[in-house]
């Protein structure tokens, strides 16, 4: 698919995520957090749509951690 | 998530910033989780649901715009929230289910246990004085014991209450490749030990089936050092006692245990409360 087309439909599943699934309302304060190995666009489109219903998103980047697993 | 995130565990604790990161979080009202390392069950996020008891969560890790229309965007969110509910609405309908998927899913299954339930009910109201259910696995045991009023004994339970009153060790010799692998049991249970025949091929072989058991059964005696072995079908009757005398320790049949156990339970005018 066309990279446009990708970020269109990523904007609409962000959109789904915030609010059909997460059911955000407005006013609330919504915390993201990522690390350098997150998907960007996935993180940016889903704070866009949490700014859309008037609500307020803080994202917040961080260093991969190492180590191994559980 | 793809197969190369692992998460790392409490051991990189330090690695975050704590304090200030939960400090955020106890003040948000939603959390949407992106890290390709998780924090979930880091102590960050211990503290936080601790804390921010309202806090909404959801952990999206290894999640990529393809993945997230793929497994967001392209759901129909209101659809999927009934799909559980109307699965159950339409299984409890019938006794035989089948589901199938242009993907290719295709699976078949019975409610055993709604089953059981209802021949309990049945043969309390025909006037019979106990129930057996007659496989080893007990399914459905404890519900069918809900409502009759009436003993209802399964097999897997009468013979292990039976050989722990021997007061040894036992295993239980299984068909089927080791189907009860798992179970919990009384602390005397020894092993568990599997062949690979299965149940609806008892009876087409039972000679080349009787040795195999007898090999899972005499390894059970040398190598488990158990005093009483316990057959894991209702099927396995009748070679119990040409078993016993080879590994020579007592084999005990679950279907003639199970039968006994009701006599005993009957005889004693026992009623289920």
């Amino acid at each position: 698919m066309h990279r446009d087309g990708v970020i269109m439909n990523l904007k609409l599943a962000a959109k789904k995520l915030v609010r059909d699934i997460l059911d955000v309302q407005p006013g609330e304060i919504v915390g993201i957090t990522a690390d350098t190995l997150s998907h960007e666009d996935a993180v940016n489109a889903t704070a866009r749509a949490v700014f859309g219903i008037r609500t307020k998103p803080l994202v917040m980047w961080m260093a991969t951690l190492g180590g191994l697993g559980r | 998530m793809d197969g190369n995130s692992w998460g790392v565990g409490k051991i990189a604790d330090p690695m975050l910033p704590q304090n200030a990161l939960s400090g955020a979080l106890n003040n948000m009202h939603v959390w949407i989780e992106f890290n390709y390392q998780w924090i979930l069950y880091l102590t960050v996020f211990d503290m936080v649901m601790k804390e921010n008891r309202d806090i909404g969560y959801i952990c999206l890790v290894g999640v990529n715009p393809d993945t997230m229309v793929r497994t967001i965007g392209k759901v129909e969110i209101k659809k999927l929230a009934e799909f559980p509910g109307k699965i159950a609405e339409i299984t409890q309908k019938g006794d035989h289910i089948g589901a199938a998927t242009p993907a290719g899913t295709d699976i078949k299954f019975v409610w055993a246990e709604l089953e059981t339930l209802r021949e309990a009910e049945k043969a309390e109201k025909k006037g019979y004085d106990a129930v057996i259910t007659y496989c080893f696995s007990d399914l459905g045991l404890f519900a069918a014991r809900e409502k009759p009023k009436i003993p209802v004994v399964g097999l897997r339970e009468s013979s292990i209450h039976v050989a722990s009153t021997l007061e040894r060790k036992f295993p239980i010799v299984d068909v089927g490749d080791k189907n009860l692998e798992g179970e919990t049991y009384d602390v005397k249970l020894a092993s568990i030990r599997g062949t690979k025949f299965l149940v609806l091929k008892i009876t087409m072989d039972i000679k080349k089936m009787g040795k195999e058991l007898l090999e899972e059964s005499k390894k059970a005696t040398g190598e488990d050092d158990v005093e009483v072995i316990i057959l894991s079908c209702g099927n396995l009757i009748s070679i119990g006692k040409e078993l016993q005398e080879k590994p020579g320790v007592p084999v005990l049949e679950p279907g003639p245990v199970a039968f006994k156990v009701v006599e005993l339970l009957v005889e004693l005018g026992v009623i289920s409360q």
